[in-house]
């Protein structure tokens, strides 16, 4: 077996004990050996599941294909590092390496989420009364719910949407594009 | 618009129709010619190839459309903004291969490039409809299915439609291309009845996803030499990709429009963001694995499709509509496949109803 070879048995050894659709297998193995190596890694040090693969082998390469860069040098960056190495238990630390992952596939995304994911915050509101951001910033459909047990409560929770009526419709323009991303 | 066929399919019975005849006369030679009972057969995918649906595109037939022609615009609903646009299918599938052409969804299962030659009964449709509703403005688009004119070389096709079109009180023509194919139209005169309008993108999509298609700036010139012979003009920025640098180079391409073609001869300007359907997604992503422009920020919208999220592509929406009302104030704008609340939030109102919208843009304005 020569060295540019040695990942695949170790590859294939993984994909069969977790049950990988022959496609992705076959994507995977059709990387750079250096590449389907630092996958490997990732998945045996985090004990990715399946679906998680699956998910990575997508954001990688498609995270690859706009900036030119492999899956090796893209999972050494620093943010990535971190949530591999980092602490906490093995699933908690899969979980942020797969939403730091996702977030670095859509950079604009996230940064508009966290802004408006912000400004829900300091509106805040009183207990009972959300504000639910769609998912993904899908649409331009923002939800209010108001949640109430008493007559009173009900009062006070219309005062606090009436009170925040202003920041909720910026919301929405915000939801809608109104800033600069 | 240089083809590369691997064979021509003629149903027998247009063996010797004029349209055989030009589409021969101008192919290389070396093309293998077949005649056939039923060209459907041959427009079916060949699952033998690695790439069924541009095999599809190297098969020419020449064939009868055996459904009616003209239909109202698929993106029509009450939801959309849309344009009131009708339909006429004259041929499906394309010489040209963007990556994110919805046809390598829309008709995967019936890739050959078809060509209906029984188009005469086309304008029979078209006829009739006008004698139904005397008093309506119609725009009929030919631009759906496939490029309005990345075939004209071969068959002369838009001469008939242009000579039909021109005896026309209430109905235009709008031919949809991203090619610069007008020699045919230019020794024509629609007597205003015609208008072409062309797909803009930035070099960065063009060079990334629109292949074999003209660069962008040979068709603004196109656009110019076909307002000049008298032809309406108008523009799709549609699909709209959200790159990073897209604000910037969809303003520079703004700008080289309004530099290359005189505002006041522009029809109108619509646009759109790119929207793919979950199939077409994996079937352009499996077809072009390495375009940068089909892995942007797009995700899974409530319509279905694949969007750039709604923040992003509405900044993207009112940084040309800005740039478009401070150049050219007078030039009609209209948003594709968008809700009512978007078209308010950038053109502050409300989109008039299909219908509506149909006869302004066939009035021009
Ligand atoms: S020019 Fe239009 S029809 Fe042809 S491949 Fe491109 S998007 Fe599709």
């Amino acid at each position: 077996m020569s060295d540019d070879s040695a990942h695949i048995g170790a590859v294939k050894a993984w994909a069969a004990e977790h049950h990988l659709p022959a496609a992705a297998t076959d994507r995977w193995l059709a990387l750079k050996p250096a590449d389907a190596l630092a996958i490997l890694e990732v998945a045996r040090e985090l004990r990715l599941r399946t679906a998680q693969m699956l998910n990575m082998l997508e954001l990688l390469d498609e995270i690859g294909v706009r900036e030119g860069q492999g899956a090796a040098k893209i999972v050494a960056r620093d943010e990535l590092r971190r949530t591999i190495c980092g602490a906490g238990s093995r699933p908690a630390r899969a979980s942020a390496f797969m939403e730091k992952l996702r977030e670095l596939r859509y950079p604009r995304l996230a940064r508009a989420r966290a802004n408006l994911e912000s400004a829900v915050a300091a509106m805040r509101l009183p207990r009972g009364l959300t504000v639910v951001l769609p998912k993904d910033l899908s649409s331009d459909e923002l939800m209010v719910r108001l949640t109430a047990h008493s007559a009173s409560e009900l009062d006070k929770l219309l005062q606090a949407l009436v009170d925040n009526r202003q920041q909720i419709a910026a919301l929405i323009e915000k939801l809608g594009g109104s800033d600069e991303i | 618009m240089r083809f590369d066929l691997d064979r021509v399919f003629i149903e027998n019975e247009f063996r010797d129709a004029p349209i055989s005849r030009r589409v021969l006369n101008a192919l290389d030679s070396r093309v293998a010619v077949q005649y056939v009972a039923d060209g459907r057969e041959a427009a079916k995918p060949d699952r033998r190839q690695a790439d069924p649906f541009a095999a599809g595109k190297r098969r020419l037939i020449l064939m009868r459309r055996r459904a009616p022609f003209l239909m109202a615009c698929p993106a029509g609903s009450a939801q959309f903004a849309c344009c009131g646009y009708l339909v006429l299918t004259l041929a499906s599938n394309c010489p040209m291969d963007c990556s994110y052409c919805f046809l390598q969804e829309y008709v995967a299962d019936n890739p050959g490039f078809q060509i209906y030659a029984n188009y005469a009964d086309a304008l029979d449709e078209i006829d009739a409809l006008i004698r139904k509703a005397p008093g309506r403005h119609f725009r009929v688009g030919t631009g759906e299915l496939a490029d309005s004119l990345a075939f004209d070389r071969l068959t002369g096709l838009s001469l008939d439609l242009v000579d039909y079109f021109s005896r026309q009180r209430n109905a235009v023509l709008e031919l949809k291309t991203k090619t610069d194919e007008i020699d045919n139209l230019l020794t024509a005169d629609p007597k205003g009845q015609v208008l072409v309008s062309w797909t803009l993108s930035p070099p960065a999509v063009f060079a990334s996803s629109e292949h074999r298609s003209a660069p962008p700036a040979a068709r603004m010139e196109a656009a110019r030499r076909l307002a000049d012979a008298g032809y309406g003009v108008a523009f799709h920025l549609d699909p709209m990709i959200a790159y990073p640098e897209a604000e910037r180079d969809y303003a520079e391409l703004l700008d080289r429009l309004f530099a290359t073609v005189n505002a006041s001869k522009i029809r109108f300007i619509s646009v759109g963001g790119l929207r793919m359907t979950p199939g077409l997604r994996r079937a352009a992503r499996r077809r072009f694995p390495a375009d940068p422009m089909l892995t942007g920020e797009e995700v899974l919208s409530p319509d279905g499709r694949y969007r750039t999220f709604t923040a992003l592509r509405g900044r993207l929406f009112d940084s040309v509509s800005k740039r478009i009302r401070s150049q050219a104030p007078g030039v009609a704008v209209y948003l594709c496949m968008e809700s009512a609340a978007m078209s308010e939030r950038i053109f502050g109102t409300r989109p008039p109803d299909p219908a509506k919208m149909g006869e302004i843009l066939a009035r021009g304005g």
